[in-house]
């Protein structure tokens, strides 16, 4: 007989199933050892607490969301325009950066090694996108960061600024970049490029 | 007036005269018209999720706060074990809340309101652990744990075995760290992390035996 899967030595660990199920776990110390250790780390997992903040804190978190979200206004019926979710004053620091790997991923889209007959089939999901093969590409090292950005791109936040991940949709995105957009991208480039030395 | 003390973004502190009047102000766009159907403000600690969740899209300010009052431990929580420190967690969970704010006609009740905020905040996090990492809080920033049941020599002894612990859990893969976080300390299920992490139940167990092993050969045998 084999030794346990995976699945079986996790619910063993957790508890829903005997052990008593399970013969094979009173003739192989592997597997027996193997329990013994996953039961060990979920202890010591579970001994890290998160320390308790101020009972204040609590108060102030909801009056930090409920300014931030009194500054978005009401719940949007259609997606964002993108120079609105550019100048977010909120979302700026961080956002930024995203939507440099947003636009990228559209470019990469439109211009990477799709097939010939990938334009008339349904529009590729966001997780097709990201789990398609590695491509080729020259050696740039913007080109690097683009790929470590693109990887990032979180696809609720993609949807969120208004975007699709189908082709036309990455289209209509690039297109809809103004001139300081572009600049403002660029510079975003630049420095995360000399942030990271390359 | 007594002032009391706000978070401001990007995370500081500052003075605000009074807080309470902050949180009754409507935000610009959210005052709704009335409707018979909605409850008054006070009201909306008894709804249940869904008529939150509606009366949010309808405008009403003060569901959304009711959704935030209810929900924010937990996020706070999860942000918290994913970078380490109180700061840090504060802003993604103000963030956390933001982006579901923004994205709360999306929100379809498939799965319940608590899924689909830890959805965002495991997003949330594993961007912001992409582009910083955290700085984590020593033990004397980490104030607030109750050690009134442990001998001194027993408190340094949990807090560096805690230390070592979740600076292996740091070092997980994404994945199997997001389910590890998850798993043993927000107590989802194993359906409910596969809709989180859009996996299966199958990868869910696989990630969560390989992070444990991952932390078995990080932390040796030191813990054993």
């Amino acid at each position: 007989m084999g030794h346990l899967k995976l699945d079986q030595l996790i619910d063993l660990a957790e508890g829903p199933q005997p052990e008593s199920s399970l013969p094979h776990l009173i003739e192989c110390s592997a597997c027996r050892g193997q329990l013994a250790d996953l039961r060990a780390m979920m202890a010591a997992a579970a001994d890290v607490d998160v320390p308790e903040p101020s009972p204040l804190f609590w108060d102030h978190l909801s009056a930090r969301v409920h300014e931030a979200v009194a500054a978005e206004g009401a719940p949007r019926r259609a997606r964002m325009w993108l120079g609105q979710w550019f100048r977010g004053r909120w979302a700026m620091p961080l956002s930024a950066v995203t939507l440099a790997a947003v636009v990228i991923v559209a470019m990469m889209t439109l211009r990477v090694g799709r097939g010939p007959d990938a334009r008339t089939g349904p529009p590729a999901t966001f997780d097709e996108v990201a789990a398609s093969e590695p491509m080729t590409w020259p050696e740039d090292p913007s080109l690097d960061l683009v790929a470590d950005l693109a990887a990032e791109v979180d696809a609720d936040l993609v949807v969120a600024a208004g975007f699709d991940t189908h082709e036309k949709a990455s289209d209509k995105a690039v297109s809809q970049l103004t001139a300081g957009e572009r600049s403002e991208l660029q510079r975003l480039l630049k420095e995360e490029l000399a942030r990271r030395g390359a | 007036m007594a002032q009391s003390l706000t978070w401001t973004l990007p995370g500081t502190w500052r003075p605000v005269r009074d807080l309470s009047a902050t949180r009754r102000e409507p935000a610009p766009g959210l005052v709704a018209e009335d409707s018979p159907d909605l409850p008054a403000d006070a009201a909306f600690g008894d709804l249940d999720e869904s008529a939150l969740v509606e009366a949010s899209l309808a405008g009403r300010a003060g569901a959304f706060d009711a959704i935030v009052e209810r929900h924010r431990r937990p996020v706070y929580q999860l942000c918290y074990r994913f970078v380490g420190n109180h700061e840090d967690a504060s802003d993604l969970s103000q963030d956390v809340f933001l982006r579901a704010y923004r994205g709360l006609r999306r929100f379809r009740g498939r799965s319940s309101l608590a899924t689909w905020l830890y959805r965002i905040g495991v997003n949330v996090c594993l961007n912001r652990l992409s582009v910083k990492r955290p700085q984590t809080e020593s033990i004397e920033e980490q104030q607030h744990v109750d050690t009134r049941s442990e001998s001194a020599p027993e408190r340094v002894l949990r807090h560096e075995r805690a230390a070592r612990v979740r600076a292996a859990i740091a070092q997980l893969p994404r994945k199997q760290r997001a389910t590890l976080v998850l798993r043993m300390y927000q107590e989802l299920s194993h359906q409910e992390i596969a809709d989180v992490l859009g996996s299966s139940v199958g990868a869910v167990k696989a990630n969560f035996f390989h992070a444990l092993s991952n932390l078995k050969k990080l932390l040796g045998d030191e813990l054993l």
